[in-house]
């Protein structure tokens, strides 16, 4: 079995809080990959491409994405993301309070690989920690 | 065909016929007159032939008398062989001075010819004394030698024959004969004058009047037609009873004076007159005769009928010259009539078209446009009421404008505050979601950090959870109503029983509840997410409001009048007329929050949807009896419009308005706040 490289990732998260809140459910789900944060759209993708001194995030690689967010949200970075022939090929999960039909379908409009909603009963969120990990381990992502 | 035209038409029309009809009147009031006048002409004419007849007659009886009494017979009788000479010239001259006249003769008291002169192919002859005949036998001798001094004989017309043959061409004679008597008084004999038949009669045409002169036995001594006449001496079986039925004696009788009869032909005449073209189409037509006899000088047996004859019609027979006036005047008339017509329709038109075309540039948009005529009638009454239609019209579309113009701008307003709302509500029950999470998962690490709590902080921390999670119900149920639309529901079919029995499933009723269906319409094509919102809420709202651990829900779902029918039945405590209404806003339920109430928002969307839909709720329930029924009417009708669509529509009917600027701004709103609001 050939040597697998661990998934980063990358959680582009406004919030203080639902960081740690992801962090926590990833412990407690049993999961250790490394991950890096950014708190906004126009910090995600300056990560994605390794602007300034910092080397970009290393692939494989996935993407946790808020939508609401100051500056640059979900939807804009989302657009800007797919137009990068570099990264257009992003893995990218959101996660999202919302459970309005609407912003799932404009989301799924840029190809993200799934919509998760956070949700306030601990185990469920949990639950869907869980399923990530279980994606990223069994998944074959991309390396460039 | 204009109306100009028709006009004119119509009078001329009208014109025609009424002129004609005043000449046919005219005609058929004048018959009588007209009649009475062809018999008077025709009685004329009678009178003027019978005149003629009998000054003929006359003067050839003077002739007869100076001769017989004159110096030239009294030498004569003297002496019979010396002045025969002077005898025969006289006789020679007065041939030759009477061309009617083709013989003269003095016959003596036994009979015999003594002195003869005739006219034969134009000579004159004396025929020698050798070949003079004795007429001793003859009825005109035997006549003649019965006359007084002064009388006169005069034979009857009859066709002349030479040596006992008819002559050709025909010559109908007579004779007329006077006595001579000798110085003594004894008689000595008499003379007698041949003559040509028709120097007694009158021409058998004279204008419109035909005449025709019958012997006693009905025989045509003259006719129109030469061929009708002498039908006895000749065979030919012609006469008047064939003509025309009647006998000479049946016309008039005699001694009467002239009478006027009317004559139809005889259906004989036209039968076996048929040879004669000519005769048969005359004769096939009424006339009118005047008839009168004709006894020359006394004598009987050779009187005659002389009948003067027309045609009926020549009665009412106009003149040709007559007739062309007529046809010119008529014709002047009705042209006159066309042309009145066309000016008078023509000035009508005229001033309709005025009409017409102000309603034409109206109708292309200038609306200012006023239809001026001139006059003062029905027309003008008519323009005038068109202008003030006009005005009226354009003073309620200006209105009706202004209407629109002011409730595209309210429905601007309105759809724009709307979508405000919804996008503040929406904004905020989303913004809720973060915050109620970080409590619910700060609760757990509260609980984590004290793995074993006082018993009241215990306590704390379960009440803690409990409104936790009724907070996020509560943010869940508001989002959900306010998203609920937003959409255009697809229209599906659908099976109803495995349907009901999956919403069931889901909703995991209290343990003591059950639900009894009873499925009308197996198969239902409604939107179908929609109807599950429905059935959900009411099935989950009755099991929550019943006031016992245990009931029974029934559910019917059937169809009627081309709506869906939703029925969801408890038996729990009711609900009070006075709060059906209220039970159906958001947020408000009946029962105080710790109770077991809902989000409060259930009804709330089932009432949102139904409307939507142009459908209602029904709720029948009068506590105290238990149970209440809430009766859903869902039309089945194309699927609403949603809130962007109507946006949209909106914009586009003020497309170009003022207001159409204000409304496209405003229909973003609901469209975009949803997500890219910024935190």
């Amino acid at each position: 079995m050939p040597h697998r490289p661990e998934v980063n990732l990358l959680l582009v998260e406004d919030n203080q809080l639902d960081v740690k809140i992801f962090r926590r459910a990833l412990n407690s789900a049993g999961l250790d990959h490394p991950i890096q944060v950014a708190g906004n759209g126009v910090e995600a993708l300056a990560a994605l491409r390794g602007e300034g001194d910092d080397p970009p995030v290393e692939r494989p690689n996935v993407v946790l994405l808020d939508i609401n967010m100051p500056r640059m949200n979900g939807l804009e970075f989302l657009r800007e993301l797919r137009a990068d022939p570099e990264l257009r090929n992003q893995v990218v999960f959101v996660l999202s309070t919302s459970d309005a039909e609407h912003d799932r379908e404009r989301v799924y409009e840029y190809n993200v690989a799934g919509y998760l909603l956070k949700c306030s009963a601990g185990e469920d969120f949990v639950d869907t920690v869980r399923m990530l990990g279980k994606y990223m381990e069994k998944v074959r992502l991309p390396l460039h | 065909m204009s109306l100009t035209t028709r006009a004119a038409l119509a009078m001329a029309m009208i014109v025609g016929v009424s002129t004609l009809a005043v000449l046919w009147l005219v005609i058929v009031t004048h018959q009588a007159r007209l009649a009475a006048s062809l018999e008077a002409r025709l009685t004329t004419q009678l009178q003027i032939a019978l005149r003629q007849g009998e000054a003929a007659i006359s003067s050839l009886h003077r002739e007869a008398r100076a001769l017989a009494d004159g110096p030239v017979m009294r030498a004569y009788l003297a002496d019979p062989v010396g002045e025969r000479g002077m005898l025969e010239a006289r006789l020679s001259g007065l041939l030759a001075a009477r061309p009617e006249l083709f013989q003269a003769r003095l016959i003596d008291a036994a009979g015999k010819e003594e002195v003869r002169v005739e006219r034969s192919d134009d000579r004159l002859s004396v025929t020698p004394p050798s070949k003079l005949q004795d007429k001793g036998g003859r009825s005109y001798v035997a006549a003649m030698l019965g006359l007084k001094p002064g009388e006169v004989h005069v034979g009857r017309v009859s066709l002349n024959r030479e040596h006992g043959r008819i002559e050709r061409p025909l010559r109908p004679a007579l004779r007329l004969a006077v006595p001579v008597f000798g110085p003594d008084g004894g008689r000595r004999g008499g003379i007698v004058f041949n003559l040509e038949g028709r120097a007694l009669l009158p021409p058998s045409r004279q204008g419109i009047a035909e005449l025709r002169a019958v012997k006693p036995g009905g025989e045509y001594v003259l006719h129109p037609d030469p061929t009708r006449e002498f039908g006895m001496e000749l065979g030919t079986g012609q006469g008047l009873q064939r003509e025309f039925g009647v006998a000479p004696g049946q016309l008039i009788p005699r001694g009467k004076s002239a009478t006027v009869t009317r004559l139809a032909g005889s259906p004989e005449s036209r039968d076996r007159g048929g040879a004669q073209a000519e005769g048969m189409a005359r004769k096939a037509e009424p006339m009118l005769a005047a008839a009168q006899w004709f006894v020359p000088k006394g004598s009987e047996e050779a009187r005659l009928l002389l009948v003067a004859a027309a045609p009926e019609r020549a009665a009412f027979a106009l003149s040709q010259k007559t007739t062309r006036w007529l046809v010119a005047m008529i014709l002047a008339v009705v042209g006159g009539a066309c042309l009145i017509a066309w000016l008078l329709s023509r000035t009508v038109t005229r001033r309709l078209d005025v009409v017409a075309r102000t309603a034409r540039r109206i109708a292309s948009g200038d609306r200012e446009a006023v239809a001026e005529i001139g006059g003062e009638d029905e027309l003008t009454d008519m323009a005038r009421a068109f202008n003030s239609m006009t005005a009226r019209l354009n003073r309620m579309m200006v209105r009706d404008e202004e209407t629109k113009s002011l409730l595209r701008l309210a429905n601007s307003e309105f759809a724009r505050s709307n979508a405000d709302l919804e996008s503040f509500a929406r904004a905020a029950a989303h913004d809720l979601r973060g915050p109620i999470i970080a409590l619910s998962a700060l609760r757990d690490w509260l609980e984590e950090a004290l793995p074993d709590p006082p018993e009241d902080a215990r306590l704390h921390l379960a009440e803690m959870r409990r409104q936790v999670r009724r907070l996020e119900d509560l943010v869940a149920g508001l989002l959900n109503h306010l998203l609920l639309g937003e959409r255009k529901p697809a229209l599906t079919r659908f099976e109803a029983a495995p349907l009901l029995r999956r919403i069931v499933a889901r909703l995991r009723l209290p343990a003591g509840f059950r639900v009894e269906s009873r499925i009308d319409t197996p198969v239902i094509t409604a939107a179908r997410r929609e109807y599950e919102v429905i059935l959900e809420q009411l099935i989950s709202n009755a099991a929550r409001h019943d006031d016992r651990a245990a009931g029974t829900i029934h559910v019917r779902l059937g169809q009627e009048a081309g709506a869906l029918l939703i029925e969801v039945a408890d038996d729990g405590p009711g609900i009070p007329p006075d709060a059906h209404e209220r039970v159906m806003q958001p947020l408000l339920t009946l029962r105080s929050r710790d109770s077991g109430a809902g989000s409060g928002m259930g009804l709330a969307m089932v009432d949102k949807i139904v409307r939507r839909w142009s459908g209602r709720v029904e709720i029948l329930s009068a506590p105290p009896a238990r149970g209440t029924v809430f009766r859903v009417i869902l039309p089945q009708g194309a699927p609403p419009p949603t809130p962007g669509e109507i946006a949209a529509r909106l914009a586009a009917e003020s497309d170009g308005a003022p207001a159409g600027a204000m409304l496209a701004g405003a229909g973003d709103g609901p469209g975009v706040a949803a997500s890219d609001r910024p935190a």
